[in-house]
């Protein structure tokens, strides 16, 4: 039966753990617990938006809208709560709810129209960044309440600082851990995902599981926004731009196939913090940053061949 | 007999179309109002609305239509080369261009050169920098240098750790202001011509930030892993400053770090107020686009083609000034600055 | 051999399907009894796959009535149909690759916990899945080791066997299967065939659709043949002869010339 770490995520396990291995020899800050709190803190974002991603890839989908749209929510709720004056929690349901409202979309045009989801959320995209920019006036709003900056605190654990919003997202990822493997509705997702039409037969309603995903992966942006203006204070125009593809990455890293099916959520976490670790790294070593995005990019073109490689030996 | 009717159709609505054209060309002919073309980066960044505001208003003065065009985002070359092919087939004389890629745009300013356009960059030079007619800009290498020199005086006798916050590889702006604030702080420098980013010893460390405050945070982070003892940061715009010092503070460390940076927006200028960056070096992206209109209507009027790099300015806002380095002050940084007031 | 007034577990009569012009199902009848396995065979276009269709919950039918045991019924659609007893093993098998046997089973129609971790918590049953998936098995005699593997990694014949076990385990009145052995070999087809007889011996009726005549007359008690949108005939494989039902099927025989023998 499953365990914690089955073969699928037991790769990208390996390879983090193999990273973590290197800086630690390389710089001896890099095994201190500030500086894993801190790496913590640095992927939180991109973790969260993966989990949503994470669902989106199970259905043989993908978002290319989450970034922008996480971007799109962090405004609304940082410029209603500061400049209008809307209580903090007010605030941030409305920034969660424009997120949703976005996955509604991208879901009923996958679902119901039946509009492949790289064009949909291509166009999605469009929308949430042209909306940003304009919402904003491509202004970054500070002073904000501490309400909204409440996740951003931190408490002591084991000597270092550990921020809530870590927590939060390590809440979340148990969640959707337990959701797609030990409930009907999870099951269900990789069904949609593996073989759409074997699900149809089978009795699973299968634009309402598509539906699901979206929605499901905008509230997930939703709760990112609110991780952003925790860890930065400000809601920034110019955020979610490189989250796009980041978390894209982070759960082709884990793990998780491009084609629908296979992968485990619990993998999202373990490759986006294989990027924040080589971010983090690479800087601590003094290597310049334009390496940490080609190593990225070899890593990916490992990660898919490592998939697609695991899948051919799997057949009969 | 179900043919004849669309064909007949077709006929006739082309006549009306073509009778249209002569009509209104006939009209237009009759006020020929001189048309410039401004392409920005992006629409709505406040550098560009501000540079927009300066077109429109040299522009209105002179009796000249102005067509706007712009990025969707910082980068977007292809929009930018529609928008001046458009701008040029709609009869425009000159164009104002602030390049999102110097160097691919260059064909699409050669074919507009070509066709009679005067060409002017704002703000960023395009490479060669002689592909365009003239360029107005701030002088990035300078700007650079103000804030590292005041950084120097402000440092004093101990001994410099910095950090750079830089753009990302490859940006003429990015390596000039790097540059030059190694210059202005007294440290060997690769000179304003070169594109490398130079790295005296004293330079502990450095990343990209895209530009952007989530980035520039976590760049300090992961510099502030590696060497605690950073006194002096550098930082290529105040959006990465903003991330910078978010990090310092939550480190503790945002009084005893000097951070400086470059643009002068009014964030900026607030942030300089607030004590979050130590000092900014101001630019004037109005003044680029009125004296860039300007050229232009020179040129319409005598004929003569506005030529070479004019310095648009550019001057340090401090709040605490320092001996021996001239600054303007957080008021007089407030009234010249882009952005929301 | 077998007595005309056993019990119909089906009894359809004057189904008609229009698609456009075309007249798909031109007043078919199709009789079901209890405890046989009924062979349909018939030409392209002989609206086979539309009876089976209709049959099924997968269309609905234009005019004509179907009695599910003497009771009228009406499906909306396959589940609607699979709702009311009858389960269809596809051609195409209808399972998920990647997910485990146990996982396919019960695709569509997990068990939950009982108490709070089934109610509140919304968890599967995972224990009685694959209790439950390896009884099946069993009972049907499919030799698959482990009810936890991926159904990828299965052989054509055994992956067969998962999805005749789940028509099996769920149907209460009738199993469709549309072309099982099609894409088999000789062995497996043989494994698929002693299958189906086993499922018959549970006391389900099975409907099967094949092309495969020596495969159909090992093992249908009927024949139905499907012709030009109605019912030709209805066979007995022990006493016509394979190549008197083709003859039947493509036209070159009318049923009107058939002894009354070799009928059932």
């Amino acid at each position: 039966m499953p365990r914690l770490l089955r073969l699928a995520t037991l790769g990208p396990f390996l390879a983090l753990l193999g990273a973590s291995a290197f800086f630690a020899f390389e710089s001896d800050r890099f095994l201190t617990g500030d500086n894993l709190s801190l790496v913590l803190q640095q992927v939180m974002v991109v973790g969260v938006i993966a989990i949503g991603q994470t669902l989106v890839i199970l259905t043989a989908g993908v978002d290319l809208s989450c970034g922008t749209v996480m971007a799109l929510g962090n405004i609304v709720m940082t410029k209603l709560a500061a400049e209008h004056g809307l209580p903090a929690p007010v605030a941030i349901a409305a920034g969660v709810g424009v997120t949703t409202l976005f996955g509604l979309v991208n879901g009923l045009l996958v679902s119901r129209v039946k509009l492949p989801p790289f064009i949909v959320t291509l166009g999605t995209l469009n929308i949430a960044f042209a909306l940003t920019q304009i919402y904003s006036a491509s202004q970054t709003i500070a002073d904000l309440p501490p309400g909204l900056t409440a996740l951003g605190g931190t408490f002591a654990l084991g000597g270092s600082a550990m921020m809530y919003g870590v927590v939060m997202m390590l809440a979340l990822y148990a969640l959707a851990a337990f959701g797609l493997r030990e409930t009907a509705a999870g099951r269900h997702v990789y069904a949609v995902g593996n073989d759409p039409e074997a699900a149809r037969l089978s009795g699973i309603a299968t634009h309402r599981v598509l539906l699901g995903v979206y929605v499901l992966a905008g509230v997930t942006y939703g709760i990112a926004a609110l991780l952003f203006v925790a860890r930065t204070g400000v809601g920034d125009p110019q955020a979610g731009q490189t989250e796009n593809l980041d978390a894209i990455t982070a759960v082709v890293l884990g793990g998780t196939s491009l084609f629908g099916g296979r992968g485990a959520v619990l993998g999202s976490l373990i490759g986006a913090l294989i990027v924040g670790v080589f971010r983090n790294g690479l800087t601590l070593i003094g290597v310049s940053s334009i390496y940490q995005v080609l190593i990225t990019g070899i890593l990916v073109i490992l990660a898919v061949t490592a998939d697609q490689l695991s899948r051919r030996g799997t057949h009969a | 007999m179900p043919h004849a009717h669309p064909r007949a159709a077709a006929v006739v609505s082309l006549a009306i179309v073509a009778l249209a054209i002569v009509a209104l060309s006939g009209a237009c002919s009759a006020q020929q109002q001189p048309i410039f073309g401004l392409i920005t980066k992006t629409e709505t960044n406040p550098f560009f609305v501000k540079m927009k505001e300066g077109a429109q208003e040299a522009a209105a003065r002179n009796g000249v239509k102005l067509l706007t065009g712009a990025g969707k985002n910082d980068g977007d070359n292809a929009s930018q080369v529609t928008a001046m092919e458009n701008m040029v087939t709609a009869g425009a004389k000159v164009i104002l261009v602030t390049v999102n890629d110097a160097r691919a745009i260059v064909p699409a300013i050669r074919k507009a050169r070509a066709k009679g356009v005067v060409v002017i960059a704002l703000d960023s030079p395009a490479d060669p920098v002689s592909a365009t007619d003239a360029l107005f800009a701030t002088d990035n290498y300078l700007a650079g240098t103000l804030i590292g020199r005041y950084a120097r005086a402000a440092l004093g006798n101990k001994p410099a750790r910095i950090a750079t916050l830089d753009l990302f590889p490859g940006t003429p702006v990015g390596s000039q202001r790097h540059n030059g604030f190694l210059n202005g702080f007294g440290l060997a420098d690769p000179g304003r011509a070169s594109n490398q980013l130079g790295a005296p010893p004293e330079v502990v460390c450095s990343g990209d930030t895209y530009g952007n405050q989530a980035r520039g945070q976590t760049v300090m982070e992961n510099c502030l892993q590696k060497n605690p003892d950073i006194n002096v940061v550098y930082t290529v715009n105040e959006p990465s400053a903003a991330g910078a010092h978010t990090a310092l503070r939550a480190a503790g460390k945002d009084r005893d770090v000097i951070v400086v940076s470059v643009d002068g927006g009014c964030q900026g200028i607030r942030d300089v107020q607030a004590g979050a960056i130590a000092a900014t070096a101001q630019q004037y992206p109005l003044k680029m686009a009125a004296l860039g209109v300007d050229a232009g209507v020179a040129y319409l009027k005598t004929g003569t083609k506005p030529t070479g790099y004019t310095d648009t300015g550019v001057s340090l806002i401090a709040a605490r000034p320092m001996a021996g380095v001239e600054s303007k002050d957080v008021k007089t940084g407030l009234e010249l600055c882009f952005g929301k007031k | 051999m077998t007595d005309p007034n056993e019990r119909l577990v089906i009894r359809a009569r004057g189904l008609v399907k229009h698609f456009g012009h075309v007249v798909a199902l031109g007043g078919t009848d199709f009789d079901l009894r209890a405890g046989e396995i009924l062979a349909v065979i018939g030409d392209n276009g002989a609206g086979k796959s539309t009876l089976i269709k209709a049959l099924s919950g997968a269309l609905i039918p234009d005019e004509g009535e179907i009695l599910l045991d003497g009771a009228p019924v009406r499906f909306s659609s396959p589940i609607d149909a699979r709702r009311q007893g009858i389960e269809t093993v596809y051609q195409t098998l209808a399972v998920a690759p990647s997910m485990t046997v146990a996982e396919n089973l019960f695709l569509g129609r997990e068990p939950r916990r009982a108490g709070v971790l089934g109610s509140v918590f919304r968890m599967i049953d995972k224990p009685r899945m694959l209790r439950e998936s390896a009884a099946h098995m069993a009972s049907l005699k499919i030799d698959i080791g482990s009810m936890t593997q991926a159904v990828e990694t299965l052989s054509g014949g055994q992956r067969q066997g998962v999805a005749v076990a789940r028509g099996a385990a769920f149907a209460r009145h009738v199993v469709i299967m549309d072309e099982p052995t099609a894409a088999l070999g000789v062995k497996e087809s043989a494994m698929v065939l002693d299958l189906i007889r086993r499922v018959r011996e549970r006391g389900l009726p099975v409907v099967l659709i094949s092309h495969d005549m020596p495969h159909v007359f090992e093992i249908a008690d009927r024949i139905h043949v499907q012709r030009l949108g109605k019912r030709a005939a209805v066979l007995n494989p022990k006493k016509v002869s394979m190549s008197e039902a083709v003859a039947v099927m493509t036209g070159a025989l009318p049923p009107g010339n058939l002894s009354d023998d070799v009928r059932a």
